[in-house]
C-alpha cells in the first residue's frame, strides 16, 4: 500500500480534514494503486460495520449467526433514519400501530450450549463476612475455597446434600459429593439420594450413610457427630470405624478417635435457619415498606407500582401515588409469584402475552424509570421493560437487549425532515450488565433521560452504567406516553398479524417512573433500601 | 399482492442493508451522505421493485441503482463536497460488488475483534461510530479535548483494522 495514504489519512478524509487539492492526488493515487483502492474500501466497510454495530442494525448480518442462541423464529428491525421515507410511502399500504416493525423468517442457527462451572449453590446466607471472594444466594461455587468470617451459609452441593456452614469457617468444595472442611462449624443433612457425600477433615474421610451430621473444626480437636443415621469414618488410621445415631467421636491431631454418647446441639439445623432468615427477611421488607409508604407521597412520581396489594385475583396492579386508580395497571396474563422477600409480591412475565397495561395522561419533560426485575433469560431481540403502545412523538421505550445490554430511546419526530433532523429515533444502548449468574436473581434497573443536560443514563444495581450525551436536535423536550405496557409491547390488530414478541421472561416486584431527573445519590439509596441480598 | 411484496421487498432490503451501506460508504468520502443516498437508494429499490426479477440477486441489482444514486447525488453537490470522479467511482464500484465474501468475513472478523478490546474503549469507539454523534460532544462529557480523543479513537481504529486484516489472512481471504 502506498505510504503515504494510510489509515489515518483515511481517518482524516472522514474528518472533512483534507482539501480539495490533496484529494485529487490521493485519487491519482487510488488509480494507480489497487491495493491502496482494496484498503481505503475495507477501512470505510468497518467504519460501516461499527456504525451498524453501534446502532443495534446488525442483527441481520452473517456474523451473528455464532453469537445468536439457536431457533429463533422472529426478528425484528427498527424503522430508522434512512428508512423513514419508504416507511412514510408505505404507509398507506400498511397503516398499524406495528408500521415502523417489520417481521421476517430467519434460518435457525447451530450454536454451542452453554456451560456453567460449578459443584454446589448458596442457597441461603445471614449475616455473612466474607473473606476473600464474596458471593450472594443464588451464586454457584466452584473448586475454589469458600471462607467467612462470620455468619451463617446454607450450600447445596448438586449431588443433593445440603451443608449449613457456622462462621468463622473455610470450607473446600472437591466435587459435586466432596468438600474439605478445613475450619468452622459444619452440619449436613443428607437424602437418600446423596449418600456417599463426604466432608474430610484432616486426613480423615466422613463418608455419609444417608444421615443427618455435624463436624465441629473450631479447634485442634476435631468432633464428628451424628442426629440421625449413621456415617463412617475413613484414613490411615482408621478403616470404616462407624458412628451412629446419638453418638460422637473425637479425632486428636494425629487422627485417632475416642467415641463418645454425647452430642452437642450447638449445630443449626434447617429449620433455626429458616426461622433466622424469614426474621431477617422480615426486617428488610418492613423496611423497605417504610421507605415504599413514604415514596408514595413524593410529588415527582408519574406512577409508582410497589406491587405490595394482597388482591392480583382482581387483575388490576395499584399505582400507589395520589393519582389513584387511573393509572393502575390492567393484568393480562401475568401470575403473582413471590417477591424479593417472602411477604412480597412480584408479577411473572413467563409467556407471550404476559403483560401489565398502563394509561399515563400528560406531558412531561426529563424522566427517570425504576425497577426491581428478575431475568429467567434473555430470549428475545428485544425484551420489555417498558414500552408504550405507538412509540409517537415523545414516547419512551425501555428494553433489554438479547446480550444484556439496556436499551432506552425516544421518538425524536415522525419522518425525516432535513440532513440534521434525520433520525426518528436514537437507541441508547449500555454496555453488557448480563452475566448468566445474574438469572433468577433480582437487579434494580433505573434509567435517566435528563433533558436540560442533555443525557441519558442508565443505571445497574444502583451505579451509573454508561452515559449517552444528545446533540440538541436529537432530544425531545416533551415526553408523554399514553397507552403502554410493563414487561411486554403492543396488541395484535388483526387476527392474523404478525406482533413483535418483546415480553420479558422473568419477573418485576417494583416499578416506578418520576417527571424528574434524579440525582445519582437518590437512585443508589433506591437500591439499597430494596437489596434483598443484604 | 403489494403488501406481500412490499414484505420481501423488507426481507431482501433487510438482508442486504449492511451490504449496500458498505458499498455506498466506500464510494463516499463524506459520511454525513451515506444516509441521504442509502434512504434515496431504499425508495427507487421499492418502486422498481415490479421490474426486479426475483430468481436473480437482489444485491447485484441493488449495486447498479446505488452507484447510480452516488453519481447523481454527486454530480449535485459537485462543488460543495469532495467526492470521487466518475472514472474512479466507476472502478470502486465494480471492485467492491467483487468483495461480498469479504466484506462478510470482514464483519464476522470484526465480532471477534471486538470481544478483544476492553469495554470501556469499545463503548468509546460505538458512541462515537453512532450517527449524529460528534467526537467534540463525547469530548466534552469525558473531558478530554477533541483532539485528543481522535487520536484514541485513530489508535483504536488502527488496531482494529490490523485485528480484522489479519484474521482474513488466516482464512485466506486478503
Amino acid at each position: 500500500m502506498n505510504s503515504e495514504y494510510d489509515l489515518e489519512w483515511f481517518q482524516k478524509l472522514q474528518n472533512d480534514e483534507v482539501s480539495k487539492e490533496d484529494f485529487d492526488k490521493f485519487q491519482d493515487a487510488l488509480r494507480n494503486d489497487p491495493e491502496l483502492r482494496k484498503a481505503y474500501r475495507q477501512y470505510m466497510r468497518m467504519n460501516s460495520h461499527l456504525t451498524d454495530m453501534a446502532e443495534g442494525q446488525s442483527q441481520d448480518s452473517e456474523a451473528w449467526k455464532d453469537l445468536k442462541p439457536a431457533r429463533q423464529p422472529l426478528k425484528f428491525i427498527q424503522y430508522s433514519g434512512w428508512f423513514a421515507a419508504a416507511a412514510v410511502l408505505l404507509i398507506a399500504l400498511i397503516l398499524s400501530k406495528d408500521s415502523f416493525v417489520i417481521v421476517s423468517q430467519i434460518d435457525s442457527h447451530e450454536v454451542k450450549e452453554e456451560t456453567s462451572k460449578g459443584v454446589a449453590i448458596i442457597t441461603e446466607s445471614v449475616n455473612v463476612e466474607w473473606k476473600g471472594d464474596s458471593y450472594q444466594t443464588g451464586d454457584a461455587i466452584g473448586l475454589k475455597p469458600i471462607e467467612i468470617e462470620n455468619g451463617i451459609l446454607k450450600i447445596e452441593f448438586f449431588c443433593g446434600a445440603a451443608v449449613i456452614l457456622q462462621g468463622p469457617a473455610k470450607l473446600e468444595p472437591i466435587s459435586a459429593w466432596k468438600a474439605i472442611c478445613h475450619s468452622g462449624k459444619l452440619r449436613a443433612n443428607v437424602p437418600p439420594a446423596a449418600r456417599g457425600f463426604t466432608v474430610q477433615v484432616d486426613e480423615t474421610d466422613v463418608v455419609d450413610l444417608g444421615t443427618n451430621f455435624a463436624i465441629d473444626a473450631t479447634g485442634p480437636e476435631k468432633k464428628i457427630q451424628v442426629f440421625e443415621g449413621e456415617v463412617e469414618l475413613n484414613s490411615s488410621k482408621l478403616n470404616k470405624h462407624s458412628i451412629t445415631t446419638g453418638k460422637s467421636v473425637s479425632l486428636d491431631k494425629d487422627g485417632n478417635a475416642v467415641t463418645s454418647d454425647t452430642i452437642s446441639q450447638d449445630f443449626m439445623s434447617l429449620n433455626e435457619l429458616k426461622g433466622i432468615r424469614d426474621k431477617q427477611d422480615e426486617k428488610h421488607f418492613n423496611n423497605w415498606l417504610q421507605h415504599s409508604e413514604a415514596l408514595s407521597k413524593d410529588e415527582r412520581l408519574i406512577a409508582y407500582y410497589n406491587f405490595t396489594q394482597a388482591d392480583f385475583h382482581r387483575r388490576v396492579l395499584k399505582d400507589s401515588t395520589p393519582h389513584g386508580n387511573e393509572r393502575s395497571g390492567a393484568i393480562v396474563g401475568a401470575d403473582r409469584e413471590q417477591g424479593r422477600w417472602p411477604a412480597k409480591s412480584a408479577l411473572s412475565f413467563k409467556q407471550p402475552g404476559d403483560r401489565v397495561r398502563i394509561h399515563i395522561p400528560g406531558e412531561y419533560k426529563s424522566l427517570t424509570f425504576m425497577s426491581w426485575v428478575k431475568i429467567y433469560s434473555l430470549d428475545r431481540d428485544w425484551n420489555s421493560l417498558y414500552l408504550t403502545d405507538n412509540y409517537q412523538v415523545g414516547e419512551c421505550h425501555w428494553q433489554i437487549m438479547r446480550d444484556g445490554r439496556l436499551m432506552f430511546s425516544t421518538k425524536i419526530r415522525d419522518k425525516w425532515e432535513s440532513k440534521e433532523k434525520n433520525h426518528v429515533h436514537i437507541p441508547n444502548f449500555s454496555p453488557s450488565f448480563w452475566k448468566p449468574e445474574l438469572r433468577g436473581k433480582w437487579v434494580h434497573l433505573a434509567v435517566r433521560l435528563d433533558v436540560d443536560k442533555k443525557v441519558v443514563t442508565h443505571f445497574f444495581n444502583g451505579k451509573p452504567l454508561s452515559k449517552h450525551p444528545m446533540k440538541e436536535h436529537f432530544i425531545v423536550t416533551q415526553t408523554r406516553f399514553g397507552n403502554g405496557e410493563i414487561g411486554n409491547w403492543g396488541l395484535p390488530n388483526k387476527p392474523d398479524e404478525d406482533y413483535a414478541i418483546r415480553n420479558l421472561n422473568g419477573a418485576i416486584d417494583e416499578f416506578a417512573i418520576f417527571s424528574e431527573a434524579l440525582n445519582d445519590e437518590e437512585i443508589f439509596q433506591f437500591y439499597n433500601v430494596g437489596n434483598p441480598y443484604q | 399482492m403489494k403488501e406481500d411484496n412490499y414484505k420481501i421487498y423488507v426481507g431482501l432490503l433487510q438482508q442486504n442493508e449492511a451490504a449496500l451501506r458498505c458499498f455506498i460508504r466506500s464510494l463516499m468520502p463524506s459520511w454525513n451522505d451515506v444516509d441521504d443516498v442509502m434512504q434515496e437508494v431504499s425508495l427507487t429499490l421499492w418502486e422498481k421493485f415490479d421490474e426486479f426479477d426475483q430468481s436473480t440477486n437482489f444485491l447485484r441489482w441493488a449495486y447498479v441503482i446505488a452507484r447510480f444514486k452516488v453519481m447523481n447525488f454527486c454530480s449535485k453537490k459537485g462543488r460543495e463536497k469532495l467526492h470521487f470522479d466518475n472514472d474512479l467511482l466507476e472502478l470502486m464500484a465494480a471492485e467492491c460488488e467483487e468483495e461480498e465474501d469479504i466484506r462478510k468475513a470482514e464483519e464476522k472478523a470484526m465480532w471477534t475483534c471486538m470481544e478483544n478490546i476492553p469495554e470501556a474503549r469499545k463503548q468509546l469507539l460505538l458512541n462515537s461510530s453512532r450517527k449524529g454523534v460528534t467526537v467534540k460532544s463525547i469530548a466534552e462529557e469525558l473531558g478530554k479535548t477533541p483532539k485528543s480523543l481522535y487520536r484514541t479513537l485513530d489508535r483504536l481504529k488502527e488496531s482494529l483494522y490490523k485485528c480484522i486484516q489479519n484474521k482474513l489472512r488466516e482464512e485466506g481471504l486478503s
